[in-house]
């Protein structure tokens, strides 16, 4: 055995053993128990075969109403979460000063245990008498608002929803800027102008662009007058590599 | 091991994972309890649980909301109502509910069944394998008069939207009279009421033309009990004994501010009243007339759960009580 294998064996080691005691065996056995008709108490345990997951699919809403819920996460959440660390992770990207302590801020719900964020949400934020919201909406007099029950039966998945998206935003801002900070800038440059040539009929070159990529000769058919306002070049696409500063 | 008496037995002891106590249990040690509670779990004459902390289930209520008020302890339920009233007309709200502790607020569909049917009713109607029993007219009248407490203004519609503890943080606040729960309320609330916060507690009312008593009292029970496969059963009785001795309980009493089963030790001052109710309690039954101890599954899931749902609105007490029969039907299918 190479000496590198065999390091790379003892590093590996500890974790997997960690993994299959703590999570693989203990779920093979949670399997195992799911075709006994089993208390988890008691000496009997009787073979039901896939009889409890006929019982679960067939007999239980308890289990189509969560497993209903977890979906609505899964694809609602899951849009709304996208979206919003797509939208902060450009805005972040922007420029904007102070880049990375809003970067720390909004990931910090990812560091803070459940727990403790959803006491926050139903105490801090919806709770009837001490809560954010319903105390910010008495400030600004809106009597509908300070009413709205947040946390009751009917409106409580939605309002933990809208802080599941909050917590889990952070993640994915981070992810999302990393890939961001990977891309050269000029990318970004050539971007816009591709934009522009498609959309030449809008289209203002930013001042802090090069001037040798102020032209709108990229596309053959580029209107006329789409030269008239800036300086034009002829086609001339052997040149994009180097004032992109690539190698031809 | 200890741990909550409806819990254990349903959980361990209804698994068969009980040690059965009879063996040394002697007329002198049980003559050491007040009345009812030693054999409140017991199973075919058998005895797995001795309690050592006992909580009864009542209304607790704040002395200076009361008076405020101009209100005593009421008897009967149309009582409760008026009280709910003036608690009102005082700028009070009369009942705190915790919308999301479904174990609390069945508690009142539990109490309101024992009160117009008779303790031990409620528990016989589940475990009739047909659902027929729930369609007595007393359960649509205890279903309609748990709604009833929201429609009357005894329970403010804001409770929907608390979560656990913040309803009763209302009562620690002075801004709400009273909450139907365990006699743990007060201990719960001390860092946010202060030690000089003064309580009451009083009975479930009865109910006019009801089989029940003021006195059927429901409790929660904090209870020992031995393993089945323990090497050394004689010797964990000894200890059980030695934990129940006065000195033990009177400690208990001190360190926990609970109360306790022993005959003679005083509880603590702010569950005065609790004590008055535990010793002259005719019959003591367990959470959901016992249910809970007795079938875990039957009561949460057919029972406490969709009452619940009901409580809180989600469903109207008709449409409750027929899903209480059909499911009750399909449980023990």
């Amino acid at each position: 055995m190479k000496p590198r294998t065999s390091m790379v064996i003892l590093f590996l080691l500890p974790a997997s053993l960690f993994y299959l005691a703590l999570f693989l065996v203990p779920a093979a056995w949670a399997f195992y128990y799911s075709a006994f008709d089993w208390s988890g108490f008691s000496d009997t345990m009787t073979f039901v075969g896939a009889g409890n997951f006929i019982r679960l699919l067939t007999e239980d809403p308890v289990f189509w109403r969560s497993f209903g819920n977890t979906l609505k996460i899964i694809f609602v959440g899951g849009f709304f979460t996208f979206s919003l660390a797509f939208l902060l992770a450009v805005l972040l990207n922007s420029g904007i000063k102070g880049k990375k302590v809003f970067r720390a801020l909004i990931f910090m719900p990812n560091v803070i245990a459940t727990i403790a964020l959803t006491t926050l949400w139903a105490f801090a934020i919806y709770s009837p008498r001490s809560g954010i919201l319903p105390n910010f909406f008495k400030l600004i007099g809106w009597e509908a608002g300070t009413k709205f029950l947040w946390m009751s039966p009917e409106h409580v998945f939605w309002s933990m929803l809208i802080a599941i998206v909050w917590i889990n935003v952070g993640y994915f801002v981070v992810l999302i800027l990393a890939g961001m900070d990977g891309i050269p800038l000029e990318f970004y440059e050539a971007a816009q102008l591709g934009r522009l040539s498609i959309h030449y009929g809008v289209w203002k070159t930013p001042a802090h662009l090069p001037v040798g990529l102020r032209h709108c000769h990229w596309r053959d058919d580029a209107p006329a007058d789409c030269c008239s306002q800036y300086r034009c070049a002829p086609p001339d696409e052997a040149r994009i590599p180097a004032i992109l500063g690539e190698n031809p | 091991m200890d741990q909550d008496a409806d819990q254990v037995a349903g959980g361990l002891v209804a698994a068969g994972q009980g040690y059965s106590l009879n063996e040394f249990i002697t007329p002198e040690f049980e003559a050491t309890f007040v009345p009812s509670v030693l054999h409140m779990f017991d199973v075919d004459g058998q005895t797995y649980l001795i309690p050592y902390v006992y909580n009864p289930a009542q209304f607790f209520y704040s002395k200076a909301a009361f008076e405020k008020a101009g209100v005593t302890a009421p008897k009967t339920w149309d009582e409760l109502l008026i009280a709910c009233e003036k608690i009102t007309a005082a700028g009070l709200s009369p009942i705190a509910v915790e919308s999301d502790i479904q174990g609390y607020n069945a508690v009142f569909f539990t109490y309101l069944l024992a009160r117009l049917k008779g303790p031990g009713w409620m528990k016989e109607a589940a475990y009739d394998k047909t659902g027929e029993m729930w369609k007595d007219s007393a359960v649509l009248q205890a279903a309609q008069m748990s709604v009833e407490l929201w429609a009357k203004g005894c329970v403010p519609e804001v409770s929907k939207g608390y979560k656990w503890p913040q309803a009763q943080q209302t009562v620690a606040a002075g801004e709400t009279a009273m909450e139907l729960v365990g006699a743990w309320l007060p201990t719960e609330l001390v860092s946010a009421t202060g030690p000089d916060f003064q309580w009451g507690s009083f009975n479930f009312p009865e109910v006019a033309g009801g089989a029940g008593k003021s006195t059927d009292m429901m409790a929660f029970m904090l209870s020992y009990m031995v393993l089945k496969d323990a090497p050394h059963p004689k010797e964990s009785f000894e200890f059980i004994k030695f934990m129940l001795s006065e000195e033990n309980q009177k400690g208990m009493v001190a360190a926990g501010l609970v109360g306790v089963p022993r005959k003679g030790v005083a509880w603590p001052a702010n569950i005065a009243d609790s004590q008055v109710a535990a010793e002259t309690a005719t019959v003591v039954f367990g959470e959901g007339d016992g249910l809970q101890g007795a079938n875990a599954e039957l009561w949460v899931k057919v029972i406490r759960d969709p009452f619940n749902d009901m409580f809180v609105g989600n469903v109207t007490p008709e449409q409750f009580v027929e899903k209480l029969a059909a499911d009750t039907a399909t449980f023990w299918k």
